[in-house]
């Protein structure tokens, strides 16, 4: 293991910087990164790779409390938004809140998600599930036709007046979406992020413009701020009985290469409490939810075509009289293709 | 006779009173011979420009009124407004395109200029009106081949509806689907285009 290396001068207070090999694995980057001149310096797949681990690392195990902007694409309104986690000794928990008008927050822990809709006076709470940790496969391929993302990384700008590295996530195809993401050299958190299309345009950016990591984050911090006073609240319910992975309806897909049946459940939707399917395929970064459930009154509730939320697509179609939603962090055309390929094996 | 009254006849002779003006207007003209007699004139001077003049205009005013009365159209309250049938999740594209390209250009500006990032990087890929061609209110935008290739070469993304997080039939899919995204490496960001939202002001 290396020598510890000094701590960098301008630790935000009260902050204790632990000194563990990946950090000083990252010291060492930016040594060799300056050891070339000015020039930023493209780094290696594998350092790409390791930047990104060590981020979902931090992302999970680090005390933190930050604000950062949200924008999409198709929206002109720039969203501001608090977060708020802890790993503690009852596990993972966390708060999302927005900070510009009404006050919509999400709190998560190992049991379950909640979302406070105070503009609807609603309360949906349903199941968390673990999280899951990106596949190798995504970056290695299997020694089929390859990788389904390409990583590169280079020297990134300051954000939140922190030094960043940037790693890029390049989508192999046109059926997937691609990242840029700005990691904070000290702790690893990340800092910026943007999700990109093919031709490298920026369709959600997050970028942080104050985080602190603490020592501790005390429980108020990630009670919620909404009292609910009066709200409906809709909880899904338990994962029905027999169902996992393994066992699924007969059904099949086309998928883009790389993709596969990571989940499988059938689920109570929140509000509605309407069974559906779930099935949950992934390629090992981005993930796509097929919704497969009888169809409701006249169906003029459900969707029809496609539909986008930002980065988010989906699809809605009838099949064999059911319907079928098709949703994902994917390009319109994934998900339409998805759905309209699925068939009862 | 007050000069509301002549005024009120005048508009009454013009047919400019609808509703309760034009019954009160009426209910003086019966009321008073003066303004009867004038109701009179008025209506010949008219009919002399008109060239409609044929017979004694002196005929019975209270049957000329009466006649007119039976002839005024039903009562129209304005229509009432079509109750919204669901929330509008569906946007004028072509609008709103061009807010946001307005938009991309004001971030462009503030954020300066940021040497790690290629030439385009920061624009944001709102679809221009050219692009947003496609009808938002069509059902099924059915394309057989890849993402359309713009203005330019770039991909279009502009093909599916835009949608926010209103307590509509996606949202749902949305928040069960937000549990298994993007690898857990972003942590709870996804959440964010649930918890984010454009404020419309007042409730719903």
């Amino acid at each position: 293991m290396p020598p510890a290396l000094p701590t960098h001068p301008v630790l935000p207070p009260g902050k204790r910087f632990p000194l563990t090999r990946a950090t000083a694995g990252c010291v060492l980057v930016v040594v060799l990164a300056t050891g070339v001149g000015a020039e930023a310096l493209a780094g290696s797949a594998s350092e790409a790779r390791r930047l990104l681990e060590r981020m979902t690392s931090a992302t999970r195990n680090l005390n933190y409390d930050g604000d950062f902007v949200y924008r999409r694409a198709d929206s002109v309104e720039t969203m501001a938004m608090r977060i708020i986690h802890r790993r503690g000794p009852d596990g993972e928990r966390e708060r999302l809140v927005a900070l510009n008008g009404v006050p919509r927050e999400v709190l998560r822990d190992g049991e379950k998600v909640t979302c406070y809709l105070p503009d609807d006076r609603e309360v949906w709470q349903s199941r968390s599930e673990p999280r899951p940790l990106t596949h190798a496969r995504a970056f290695e391929g299997n020694g089929g036709p390859g990788p389904s993302y390409a990583l590169s990384t280079r020297r990134g700008t300051r954000v939140a007046g922190r030094q960043t590295d940037l790693v890029e996530v390049r989508p192999r195809d046109e059926y997937r979406y691609g990242y840029r993401l700005w990691v904070d050299r000290e702790t690893g958190l990340l800092l910026k992020s943007e999700l990109v299309d093919a031709a490298g345009k920026a369709l959600e950016i997050i970028v942080y413009t104050r985080l602190q990591v603490l020592d501790e984050i005390p429980d108020r911090l990630l009670e919620p701020e909404n009292s609910a006073e009066g709200y409906t609240w809709y909880r899904s319910g338990d994962k029905a009985a027999g169902a996992d992975a393994q066992t699924g309806p007969a059904w099949q897909a086309w998928l883009p290469s790389g993709f596969e049946q990571r989940d499988y459940a059938r689920d109570a939707m929140p509000k509605s409490q309407a069974v559906v399917e779930h099935l949950v395929f992934s390629d090992g970064l981005a993930s796509v939810s097929v919704f497969i459930e009888e169809r409701r009154g006249t169906g003029a509730e459900h969707l029809s075509g496609l539909e986008r939320m930002g980065a988010v697509n989906a699809y809605g179609t009838t099949i064999d009289g059911v319907q079928v939603t098709v949703v994902g962090e994917v390009p319109a055309v994934t998900v339409e293709k998805i759905g309209k390929s699925l068939s009862r094996r | 006779m007050s000069g509301n009254d002549e005024e009120s006849l005048s508009a009454l002779m013009d047919g400019e009173l609808t509703g309760a003006s034009e019954t009160r207007a009426i209910d003086a003209l019966l009321g008073q011979a003066e303004l009867g007699r004038r109701w009179a004139r008025y209506h010949l001077i008219r009919a002399a420009l008109r060239q409609e003049l044929h017979g004694d205009p002196g005929a019975s005013l209270h049957l000329a009124v009466r006649e007119r009365l039976a002839r005024e159209p039903a009562h129209h309250t304005r229509a009432a407004s079509a109750r919204p049938a669901r929330r509008a999740v569906l946007r004028p594209v072509a609008g709103l395109a061009l807010a946001a390209s307005v938009a991309a250009v004001a971030i462009l500006g503030l954020q300066g200029r940021d040497d790690d990032e290629p030439p385009a990087a920061t624009e944001l890929a709102a679809s221009s009106p050219a692009e947003s061609a496609a009808p938002a209110p069509t059902a099924s935008l059915a394309r057989a081949t890849p993402a359309g290739v713009g203005p330019a070469g770039t991909q279009t993304t502009g093909e599916a509806r835009p949608a926010a997080f209103d307590g509509g039939g996606l949202d749902r899919y949305l928040v069960r689907h937000n549990e298994y995204v993007s690898g857990g490496m972003r942590g709870i960001l996804p959440y964010a285009r649930i918890v984010g939202h454009e404020d419309a002001g007042g409730s719903r």
